[in-house]
């Protein structure tokens, strides 16, 4: 071969490997850099924001529900005439135009520039054919029944790790509602169109789980309604109403006035977030000589005929005189008067003959001190001390409701014991769970405990009923219908002393008594008219008492 | 043995042709289909949304304050009282 061939023939060799080894180079050396870069440009990975399940009453009406909202964001590189756009979005979504020429003054590809907007703006939006401008969407909580039980549902906010549920059902029952977050992978072409082969490969996504209350919406409403009337009537600072089912522990409705808007709950003030019926402790007074005198009857210590040998005059006990809520005091009066004229003396001598360490023992049985642990978040409790932190004077304040501290929901859960045979439930507002497979998890009633006996119980309930029938609050009872209840008219402690011209007025009580369908405290706070429970809660409660009946169609049987 | 070879090449000609023709074609179908695709989404998600819209105006429809309120303004008043019917007496006493 002659020299020019042997040159040919080398040089196209030496072209051959080069060509091979930088084929070799891009293909296996550099496969996976350049297998990603390609999956970086033809795939999208989209991140599927789970819908949060939603809060409906027992008829499965969407208490709390979603509504669709828009993010209205901007290309600032798009847009040539930045004040004009400005001008125009400012104008539209009714915001400051300053903070609107900020975001598009940004060097950025995408500014957000409003959240939380409706569809009809975004409609506005679009006809202004504004450059530059897109829209993605969104879902935010809705509430169809205005700022109706904001207490209970409690409201969502966003905080870094994005959305979360704060206070009442919303805060409890988070992590159920608020679902599993998941990717969607989708292969677009060159110009950005959907492939078929491989769409919308949805990964791990899974919507929260939908709670269905307890909570009766016409029960509610009408609660809701008569405590703001009451409340405004007696000229009080506030109210709380809670119905409970005392066979189930099921709660019926539960409200407080004053409220907040869940919808825009940063316009209220902090302390309006907390529910009080579960998170506020007050001294519940006369109320609260229902689980006293129960306990006295449940131990034989006393019996409805007993008569009370200190009644005839006040009595003094550590210094301290303690005397009636009128000063008027009945000689020789039997348990059953004792409950009827609300008599301090003669629950002082009930628990004189119970004994404190007794005493004790049946409040702690009746949930007195500990958390109810009703699905709501926020429930307090204060630990009742040991006996041998009592003295003499607590131990005698103790037996008409003075000097210890309850929460609402632990004086009506304790209460409602009496209407069910002695049993105790445990309340709860959340009746069954759904889950986005259709499955259904079912929320069953627990007793938490006997504290008396069904005896007792029965007693007690026909002593209650006397007290409404024959006490200061039988003006106010609807007629024809057994009522077992008692007033309460607690004074409010401030700076060691009680204040004389502020209370805690309260009634507490079931309907019908012979098979009860529901059990109800009514508080309210600081009336000025009348500082009674009788003249303020107690009416309150038979006006919510005379709708329930007749919206469960029960009859008269008087 | 000339003419079975040629007719041979001549059959695996045109099947490759053939196929070659097919690929492209079913290619070219398919092609297209991402725009399909999308307008396909865009209207389920057009759809989507006004289902959520109508849910909303539903829900405020059904909500007890606003039928509240449309019942005091078409003339509905609160029952203040309730007659109560008492027991009736028995048709025969007994002696």
């Amino acid at each position: 071969m002659t020299a020019r061939l042997r040159f040919t023939f080398i040089f196209i060799i030496f072209c051959f490997f080069g060509i091979t080894s930088r084929l070799f180079y891009w293909q296996v050396v550099k496969a996976e850099d350049l297998s990603r870069l390609g999956q970086s440009q033809y795939d999208t990975f989209i991140k599927l924001t789970p819908k949060r399940g939603e809060i409906k009453t027992s008829d499965r009406f969407s208490l709390v529900a979603n509504k669709v909202s828009f993010l209205v964001f901007a290309n600032p590189k798009e847009i040539k005439d930045k004040k004009k756009t400005a001008d125009t979005l400012s104008s539209i979504l009714h915001t400051d135009i300053a903070s609107v020429s900020g975001f598009l003054s940004l060097d950025r590809f995408w500014v957000p520039i409003k959240s939380g907007v409706d569809n009809a703006t975004k409609q506005t939006i679009e006809q202004a054919k504004v450059d530059g401008v897109g829209f993605e969407q969104q879902s935010i909580r809705f509430y169809p029944e205005g700022s109706m039980s904001a207490h209970l549902t409690g409201f969502v906010g966003e905080d870094d790790g994005g959305f979360k549920g704060y206070f009442g059902l919303e805060g409890y029952y988070d992590r159920q509602l608020r679902g599993k977050a998941g990717i969607a992978v989708q292969i677009k072409d060159a110009l950005g169109r959907p492939i078929l082969s491989k769409m919308n490969d949805k990964t791990g996504v899974i919507d929260g789980r939908n709670l269905v209350l307890s909570i009766d919406r016409v029960v509610q409403f009408t609660a809701e309604k008569r405590l703001k009337d009451g409340v405004e009537k007696y000229q009080a600072a506030g109210g709380m109403v809670g119905i409970m089912d005392p066979k189930t522990g099921n709660i019926l409705a539960m409200v407080s006035y004053p409220s907040f808007d869940q919808q825009e709950f940063w316009k209220f003030d902090e302390g309006l977030y907390k529910n009080p019926f579960i998170s506020n402790l007050y001294e519940p007074g006369s109320t609260f000589k229902s689980m006293v005198m129960a306990a006295g009857i449940d131990s034989s210590v006393v019996k409805p005929e007993t008569k009370c040998p200190i009644c005839a005059k006040s009595i003094s006990i550590g210094g301290y005189e303690i005397r009636t809520w009128n000063d008027r005091y009945y000689p020789n009066s039997t348990m059953v008067d004792v409950i009827k004229h609300s008599d301090n003396i003669g629950m002082v001598y009930v628990g004189s003959q119970l004994g404190i360490n007794r005493l004790l023992s049946y409040l702690h049985k009746f949930g007195i001190g500990a958390q109810t642990g009703i699905d709501l978040q926020g429930e307090v409790a204060q630990e009742l001390r040991g006996a041998d932190r009592w003295y003499p004077l607590d131990a005698a304040t103790l037996t008409f409701g003075q000097g210890i501290s309850v929460t609402p929901i632990q004086l009506l859960d304790a209460f409602s014991a009496i209407a069910n045979d002695g049993k105790r439930m445990e309340p709860h507002v959340v009746a069954k769970i759904e889950t986005p497979d259709d499955q259904t998890i079912l929320i069953p009633p627990k007793v938490l405990e006997q504290p008396i006996s069904p005896t007792t119980a029965k007693v007690m309930t026909e002593i209650l009923v006397n007290a409404v029938s024959n006490g200061e609050a039988k003006w106010a009872k609807p007629k024809g219908y057994r009522i077992a209840g008692k007033t309460g008219t607690a004074q409010i402690p401030i700076a060691g002393h009680y204040d004389p011209n502020k209370t805690i007025a309260s009634f507490i009580g079931f309907a019908p008594a012979d098979n009860p369908k529901f059990a109800m405290l009514v508080i309210v706070d600081r009336p000025t008219t009348s500082i009674y429970g009788s003249e303020t809660a107690a009416p309150i409660f038979f006006d919510i008492a005379k709708d329930l009946l007749t919206y469960y169609s029960i009859s008269p049987t008087e | 043995m000339r003419k079975k070879s040629t007719v041979f090449m001549a059959i695996v000609i045109a099947s490759v042709v053939v196929f070659s023709i097919g690929q492209v074609a079913v290619a070219n179908s398919l092609s297209t289909t991402g725009i399909t695709l999308s307008k396909i989404e865009k209207e389920i998600n057009a759809y989507s949304l006004e289902n959520s819209l109508l849910k909303e105006k539903l829900l405020v429809k059904e909500s007890l304050q606003y039928i509240a309120s449309e019942a005091a303004t078409i003339g509905f008043a609160e029952v203040k009282s309730q007659i109560i019917i008492g027991s009736s007496l028995p048709i025969a006493i007994k002696p």
